[in-house]
């Protein structure tokens, strides 16, 4: 007998959909978008940028600085990165980028990750105790707060909090700029670079403007990761977190306001959903050639069909608007 | 199956402390620091290899009938290497200016091969290795290396050139050929002998190519997808694939039949090569001519090269551009298998093998030149070489930064690649 527990999948569900990676995958998801689904440019290493952002942060704290700074140090980091790959990329045409930047991720995980560089980066361990004097100014007292298994601790609570407020001002930000004649611009080279460059308009800074801005939101994402549980690792940063942002954009919508954030908050919904009912009716035993230590490996099967029926049935997302250049039949 | 487990969890399972946001791929169960110790040609039995970490000994063990010794550490350190001094046998030292404790960075997974330059009666000190003798190695590796990256990415390069999509699931049909070998040839599955196994692999990876044509991206063109998305789509494929082939495969790693045993070593000068070494060059190489000759000689070839050029004007000339397609997707099915199946010989086959080595294709596809067969040719040995010579300086984990590395530079001062022509598509 399959004995499946959904209430307690759905409370899974539901504490993984606001968690803090739900929340790092909304920020990072928001700054792909701004490059991805206003500006065209396929960002293939968006994850360089978070991994900028939290071993800025990190290194800087290692080495004795306080915390505010390592922050600005990684934020920093995050838009000196979108510029280094900006400005000799962006003349190229769309797929050279898309290989370029997940070279510069790979090249800059591999690097971090070697041992030879384990007294600066750690290495594979990586660093620990980064975040020590982020828990130190939270104002909420010691405990868990929520209801049964749906709660969180005092330091994961204060995470939350700091870090779904960044996304909402992050979603402001680009609710402004959609607004805006810059965002206008973005959407029109999107649609069609010669059209807006034959209108005089700027079309290599407002690209290289909107990679910067997207990988300063990446790098802030990378930030809010290292709050949970205070440490840096380099295998967090693996090339398929990218493609799962992306994932995360499209299911949102390419292209919308708070799509990025529906997207995360939907995916690890879902995603945790499927974990739970998955093990629960897997559990020890073996079904054909599937065992219980195959739930990994089915998740990600799941994952790679959800990009492909999104794009071919859906590829408006739950906000979109199929009307958009990315994604418009023609 | 043990694949939950190297995989890593999601974060799902814990409450607040953990922040395993995502996968690993990983194998953290330590790191292998292996020599082979030899005078000359003869290997030298029951030399202790002593490993120590800030002064403590961690690991030892004595070497067998071949010289080889391997010490199993837990790695993503730097540690001190010695031989015993006790264990090494009379009128056998080393060559004189040689370090006799080697401090070897060692990641957490992995293998560390090391050298100890020994020396010992009636060896001159020509017969132990030499930086060039190291040298000429690394050569002849990368261009084994090289060969087969050159001979997986064709189809890759010729796939663009004729439809536009950057297939980021052709590291999947290399799986695929090795993974379909391996199941043709294991003695538990159909059996057969490694040849012949061989041979319906590649052909299996190519109606696997032509699978994947017909049953998803065919259609996917007739609905005027667009190139960004159908480059999103084979994302998708790629992780479907490749974690389906981890499920049905299984997470560990796993060698063909014959070749698990060792062969003799065969030296070719300074070069010393396993005969399967030579096997793996020979088919390369003369695969790589078939194709070149195929695209050149052959009126399909030529069909190919005129989509290639000009879609429309391939088609208003009286082309069957679907059927071009359809051959390119067969043909890059095939050669990236055959490519799966030659690493698979060398090293073993695994479920994330083309995974590792998609960015190096692509680095050897835009190298050569995007959408050119002999570009991608040229760009394949050019990076194997480049990447394994780079080992002489730098730590071997770093081969892959060497090559991405070129690949940037190369973009940046000549953006239509080594051989590509000035004409680029919008």
């Amino acid at each position: 007998m399959l004995a499946i527990n959904l209430p307690s999948a759905a409370v899974d569900g539901l504490r993984d959909a606001v968690s803090v990676p739900a929340c790092v995958y909304a920020l990072a998801a928001t700054g792909l978008n701004l490059q991805f689904g206003f500006a065209g440019l396929m960002n293939f290493g968006h994850v360089a940028s978070a991994m900028v952002g939290a071993y800025g942060t990190g290194i800087a704290v290692h080495e004795g600085l306080p915390l505010w700074l390592g922050i600005l140090i990684g934020i920093a980091a995050g838009a000196l990165l979108g510029l280094a790959l900006g400005l000799p990329t962006l003349r190229l045409r769309a797929d050279y980028l898309a290989i370029v930047t997940i070279s510069t991720a790979e090249i800059l995980r591999v690097v971090i990750n070697s041992a030879r560089l384990q007294s600066v980066t750690g290495g594979p361990i990586g660093i620990t105790g980064i975040a020590k004097s982020f828990y130190s100014v939270n104002p909420l007292a010691d405990g868990r707060y929520g209801i049964g298994s749906w709660s969180f601790n005092q330091n994961t609570l204060w995470t939350m909090i700091v870090g779904w407020t960044l996304v909402v001002l992050a979603s402001l930000l680009v609710y402004r700029i959609t607004r805006s004649p810059w965002g206008r611009m973005l959407k029109a080279i999107r649609e069609d670079e010669e059209a807006a460059r034959s209108l005089g308009k700027n079309v290599f800074g407002a690209k290289l403007q909107s990679l910067v801005l997207g990988s300063t939101i990446g790098a802030l994402a990378g930030v809010i990761f290292v709050f949970d549980g205070g440490f840096v690792k380099p295998e967090f940063y693996v090339s398929q977190v990218t493609f799962n942002w992306y994932l995360v954009v499209i299911l949102g919508g390419i292209g919308t306001v708070f799509g990025p954030a529906l997207g995360s908050i939907v995916y690890w919904f879902a995603i945790s959903v499927f974990n739970s009912l998955l093990t629960q009716a897997i559990g020890n035993r073996s079904f054909w050639f599937i065992d219980g230590t195959d739930t990994g490996a089915i998740r990600f099967v799941v994952v790679g069909l959800a990009v492909i029926l999104l794009l071919v049935f859906r590829p408006q997302g739950i906000l979109g608007d199929r009307q958009e250049a990315l994604v418009r039949d023609r | 199956m043990a694949l939950g487990v190297l995989i890593g969890t999601w974060l799902i399972a814990a409450g607040p402390a953990s922040a395993q946001v995502q996968p690993t791929t990983t194998v953290t169960s330590g790191s292998v620091i292996s020599t082979t110790l030899s005078v000359g040609s003869k290997p030298l039995d029951g030399v202790d290899l002593v490993v120590r970490k800030d002064g403590k000994e961690i690991g030892r063990a004595s070497s067998d009938a071949a010289g080889l010794v391997e010490v199993t550490v837990p790695g993503g350190t730097q540690y001190e290497v010695t031989l015993d001094p006790s264990t090494i046998p009379k009128g056998v030292s080393f060559v004189s200016g040689a370090r006799t404790v080697l401090k070897p960075f060692v990641q957490a997974s992995g293998r560390a091969p090391l050298v100890f330059q020994l020396t010992g009666k009636g060896v001159t000190e020509k017969d132990a290795i030499s930086r060039f003798d190291r040298l000429a190695n690394l050569f002849a590796s990368g261009l084994r290396f090289g060969l087969v990256i050159a001979l997986a990415s064709v189809g890759l390069s010729i796939l663009f050139g004729t439809t536009g999509l950057t297939n980021f699931a052709h590291g999947e049909l290399v799986t695929f050929g090795a993974v379909a070998t391996w199941y043709f040839n294991d003695p538990g599955s159909v059996g057969l002998p490694l040849i012949v196994a061989a041979l319906c692999g590649v052909v299996a990876a190519g109606c696997f190519g032509a699978t994947l044509e017909l049953g998803l991206f065919r259609p996917l063109r007739r609905r005027g997808m667009p190139d960004v998305a159908a480059m999103v789509v084979s994302i998708g494929l790629a992780f479907v694939l490749r974690y389906a082939l981890a499920i049905v495969f299984g997470a560990n790693p796993k060698q063909y039949a014959q070749f698990a045993a060792q062969s003799p070593t065969i030296h070719l000068g300074p070069v010393d090569l396993r005969p399967k070494d030579l096997v793996v060059v020979g088919v390369s190489l003369a695969m790589l001519v078939v194709v070149g000759l195929f695209l050149q000689r052959s009126r399909l070839g030529t069909a190919i090269r005129a989509v290639s050029d000009n879609r429309d004007l391939a088609e208003s000339s009286g082309i069957d551009v679907q059927r071009v397609i359809l051959t390119v997707w067969v043909l890059s099915g095939a050669l990236a298998g055959l490519g799966g199946t030659l690493i698979g010989l060398t090293d073993t086959v695994s479920w994330n093998m083309g995974q590792r080595i998609l960015l190096v294709m692509f680095a050897a596809v835009v190298l050569g030149g995007l959408g050119t067969a002999f570009g991608a040719m040229a760009g394949g040995l050019l990076v194997g070489l480049v990447s394994d010579l780079s080992t002489y300086w730098l730590d071997s984990d770093l081969r892959i930064v060497v090559a991405l590395a070129a690949l940037i530079i190369v973009l940046l001062v000549r953006p239509t690649g080594i051989f590509g022509t000035t004409a680029r598509r919008a």
